[in-house]
């Protein structure tokens, strides 16, 4: 952690919310968020969407969303990659239900974008992570394990209870009961950090 | 039905549910007659947990860039997007046209007012790609380099679309999958008050889906020769068959082609 600390310092400083500027219709605005969360929002679309031309349109009602929603992003409920994310996850969860509800994502993708580092703001993804890691690991191991299957592999309850070999219905419960603990867990940190002495 | 009538359990399985995307329609309809402002309160904390996990999973920060048309879509878009929050309610811009027949005085003014532009441009906006609309420049000098560099290229004639018009020669299409851009040469096609009508391109690809794909609005006031960049707002796959019509300002979603001036068949 401490080394995530120190690359993170120096963007500490830099960071600026791209979607606070968004909101004020700055011109290169747009053009930030995107460099800041394209990788983001792209990783999320490739897990939810059936082939590549399905994420790539993903990809583009997402950010429109982003920037019309960007004025209710407030910076003192959550980070903001948070927000993108769940504005992201939303939108592609609403297009697979609209699609086909048998449809399944594929493992084997092909595509053909080129790997580099993602510039989301590491100091938010810090601070979050920290109390999510936390939390995550206060978790049942098979809790865990549905909820990162389902939530960032973009699985389907069907390919985990394949791959797993466990009833479908316990998927879904172990889904929904892992991230209601999740839920759970990151409001009693919210509560008691907001009970902190300063 | 209030929230207190459901077990605080079950509130909550539904809630989660609505975060992971698994609710069966029986589910569905069983939220719906939950209390609202309840429901999409909790719904959003279970999706905040939910989207704080995969930014916890994803740790490393993720590997993956934005393929490059992808990349040069969404520029585009964002330079519309500013363009119809800045000028909601201003006349929409002209057609990128290019100076086919003018005097050398003439010629000499538009390029050095384009140069003007170009510049102003360039430094205001220092990440537009190629495909920004708003670069009214090089528009024939871009779609000469796709011509001269892609190595997809889709070529067709613009034809009419009813056998009454007999004018022959209407220019062409261009039009490049693999980087989403095109181009449109056009010929003859009648010169539009923006402020009545529009023209509005439409681009045929069966591969995708039935539905025709909007290839952008845009005008003409040059009768002779304009060169319009094409700006499909979904990627295009395999395009059949291009068409023009003639809609309200700003176009529409769904067109009733009553209105079909141009075709362009893909062989």
């Amino acid at each position: 952690m401490s080394t995530m600390l120190e690359v993170a310092l120096p963007r500490i400083q830099a960071a600026e919310s791209a979607l606070a500027r968004v909101a004020l219709r700055e011109p290169d605005s747009l053009n930030l968020c995107i460099e800041r969360y394209g990788s983001l929002v792209w990783c999320l679309a490739k897990r939810y969407s059936p082939s590549q031309a399905d994420a790539e349109d993903a990809v583009q009602e997402i950010f429109l969303e982003l920037w019309q929603k960007a004025d209710r992003f407030d910076a003192s409920l959550s980070a903001e990659s948070t927000f993108v994310t769940m504005i992201a996850r939303r939108r592609l969860i609403d297009r697979f239900r609209k699609q086909a509800r048998s449809m399944e994502t594929t493992a084997e993708y092909d595509f053909d974008g080129q790997s580099a580092s993602v510039s989301v703001d590491a100091a938010e993804l810090i601070d979050e992570a920290a109390k999510a890691t936390r939390c995550l690991d206060g978790l049942q191991a098979n809790h865990k394990d549905v909820l990162r299957r389902s939530i960032h592999e973009g699985q389907s309850h069907s390919q985990i209870s394949d791959e797993l070999k466990i009833p479908l219905g316990s998927v879904k419960s172990l889904a929904r009961r892992g991230l209601i603990q999740l839920r759970e867990c990151m409001e009693r940190f919210s509560l008691s950090r907001a009970g902190a002495p300063s | 039905m209030s929230t207190a009538d459901l077990s605080d359990m079950r509130f909550q399985e539904l809630a989660a549910g609505f975060a992971l995307g698994d609710l069966t329609e029986a589910e569905m309809q069983e939220i719906k007659s939950i209390d609202p402002s309840n429901f999409q309160s909790m719904a959003e904390k279970s999706e905040e947990a939910a989207a704080r996990a995969f930014l916890t999973f994803q740790g490393s920060l993720g590997n993956e860039i934005l393929p490059i048309g992808l990349a040069n879509r969404l520029k585009s878009m964002a330079v519309g997007f500013l363009s119809d929050s800045e000028l909601a309610y201003a006349p929409k811009p002209s057609a990128m046209v290019a100076p086919s027949a003018m005097s050398l005085r003439e010629a000499t003014a538009w390029l050095c007012m384009a140069a003007s532009i170009a510049l102003a441009l360039c430094i205001w906006l220092p990440n537009l790609g190629p495909s920004g609309n708003k670069i009214a420049v090089n528009i024939p000098q871009q779609r000469d380099l796709l011509i001269a560099q892609a190595t997809d290229l889709v070529q067709s004639q613009w034809e009419p679309a009813s056998k009454d018009d007999t004018q022959r020669e209407r220019g062409s299409i261009v039009w490049s999958t693999v980087t989403q851009q095109g181009f449109m040469t056009l010929r003859g096609l009648a010169v539009n008050d923006p402020t009545k009508e529009q023209y509005q391109l439409w681009i045929i690809d069966p591969a995708r889906d039935d539905k025709p794909i909007d290839g952008g609005v845009f005008d003409i006031d040059n009768e002779k020769e304009s060169v319009v960049p094409i700006q499909a707002k979904l990627r295009v796959g395999k395009p059949t068959l291009f068409a023009i019509t003639v809609e309200k300002p700003g176009g529409v979603v769904v067109s009733d082609q009553k209105r079909l001036p141009l075709i362009a068949k893909v062989q």
